[in-house]
């Protein structure tokens, strides 16, 4: 529960609000670093909190997803095709990451309500 | 909370497929699945779905159709350029292809791969009318030969029971005139239920029009209703059209179901398959095309 009121505290809100531009893009990858640590400590510590660990990855997906929208309209204007098949390779993994974590949002959002409803 | 993360699931396919695939057709598919996704939602568990979600998913829908399109009138255009013999011809038309490559560059998506797509230039109505024909045409198909049995579909089972009891194939009746001056049953199988199908995007007119068969059919003491919807076009309405069928319910006595007409379309094809009379040489999925989809 804690967890949870730590994670709707310093990154729900901030992420609603965050407008990813060229130089804030470090800061959201710092903010996915931040939550990735959150579950590894929960899966360190050994910690099976279903609810938990869907927000995170439900966290990690909004991020990825606010990067991948400023990622497409960077494409969109940059001329050199060089950048363009960089940012491109990132896109690719960003996607990639999004359908991971979309599905281990739901899944771990799934086991919580089974096991809650019992 | 599950909704919300199950539409992510779906979102991050289309991403994928859209963005890093680069797979538009596909993309299209996925959109597709997200759309069946919500009208679940909607009509069948009554959730109540954000204005601003529904509307992120239409104008997503819309970009794809006009990008899918200009991708193949280019290549259309393109191909045909050679086999000009005039040279004012050929210069207008290789102006017009890169025309055309830059309105493409407009868009935030590219397309790979065309496969054998072409496009075809048809009235607006033509989807309406051939899909009233056609549904109709599988419900007399299905009273012939549809089963009725444990793998009937459940949403579904209400209708086909209709069709399937129906007193005989004539009974099953095309744009039924029941009172002059009012709205026509698109199929109406008698003494059993209407079918309305709904193929354009329903505005505050159309509403009104569903107000009057409702009412119609009240009249006329037929009890079981249902309306078919092309949702694809109505994605940013699937909560208003919910609100407005709860309406609906409140007021006027007729059970009343609501589904999308491509998923009508699929199980009645399906279920004719699984009697073994399905006849269908296209894919479903040019038959969506020609139905609007």
């Amino acid at each position: 529960m804690l967890f949870q009121i730590f994670i709707k505290d310093h990154f729900d809100e901030k992420i609603n609000n965050l407008k990813i531009t060229y130089s804030n893009i470090n800061y959201s990858e710092k903010m996915a670093n931040n939550v990735k640590s959150i579950l590894d400590v929960l899966e360190k510590v050994g910690i099976k909190n279903r609810a938990t660990q869907s927000m995170c990855y439900e966290t990690l997906y909004k991020l990825r997803k606010k990067q991948l929208h400023f990622l497409v309209g960077f494409i969109f204007f940059e001329k050199s095709e060089k950048k363009k098949q960089r940012t491109q390779k990132l896109i690719d993994q960003i996607t990639e990451e999004m359908v991971d974590y979309s599905e281990k949002s739901l899944k771990n959002a799934v086991k919580f309500i089974k096991k809650t409803s019992k | 909370m599950l909704t919300l993360k199950e539409i992510d699931k779906l979102t991050a396919e289309y991403y994928k497929e859209a963005y890093s695939k680069k797979d538009i057709l596909k993309a299209w598919i996925v959109m597709d699945q997200i759309k069946q996704f919500l009208v679940i939602k909607a009509f069948k568990e009554r959730i109540p779905l954000s204005e601003e979600l529904l509307k992120y998913y239409s104008e997503e829908w819309s970009l794809l159709y006009i990008f899918a399109k200009i991708c193949l009138l280019k290549d259309e255009i393109s191909k045909r350029t050679s086999s000009l013999t005039q040279e004012w011809e050929k210069e207008m038309f290789a102006e017009i292809t890169k025309i055309l490559e830059t309105t493409e560059r407009l868009f935030k998506y590219e397309m790979v791969d065309k496969k054998d797509y072409t496009l075809k230039i048809i009235t607006s109505s033509f989807a309406g009318g051939f899909s009233e024909y056609f549904i109709h045409e599988l419900c007399q198909e299905f009273f012939d030969y549809g089963l009725i049995d444990d793998k009937t579909p459940p949403e579904f089972r209400d209708l086909l029971e209709c069709i399937k009891l129906a007193r005989c194939k004539d009974d099953i009746i095309l744009n039924d005139i029941l009172e002059q001056g009012k709205p026509d049953i698109d199929i109406h199988i008698k003494n059993k239920c209407a079918i309305f199908l709904k193929n354009s995007k329903i505005e505050s007119d159309e509403m009104k029009k569903i107000w009057e068969e409702m009412e119609l059919c009240a009249k006329r003491r037929i009890s079981k209703v249902f309306y078919c919807i092309n949702f694809i076009k109505n994605i940013e309405k699937i909560d208003y059209i919910r609100r407005s069928f709860e309406k609906i319910r409140d007021r006027i006595n007729v059970n009343v179901n609501v589904y999308d007409i491509k998923d009508l379309v699929s199980v009645l094809l399906n279920e004719l398959k699984r009697s073994g009379k399905s006849k269908l040489n296209f894919s479903q999925l040019d038959l969506y095309r020609v139905l609007d989809y």
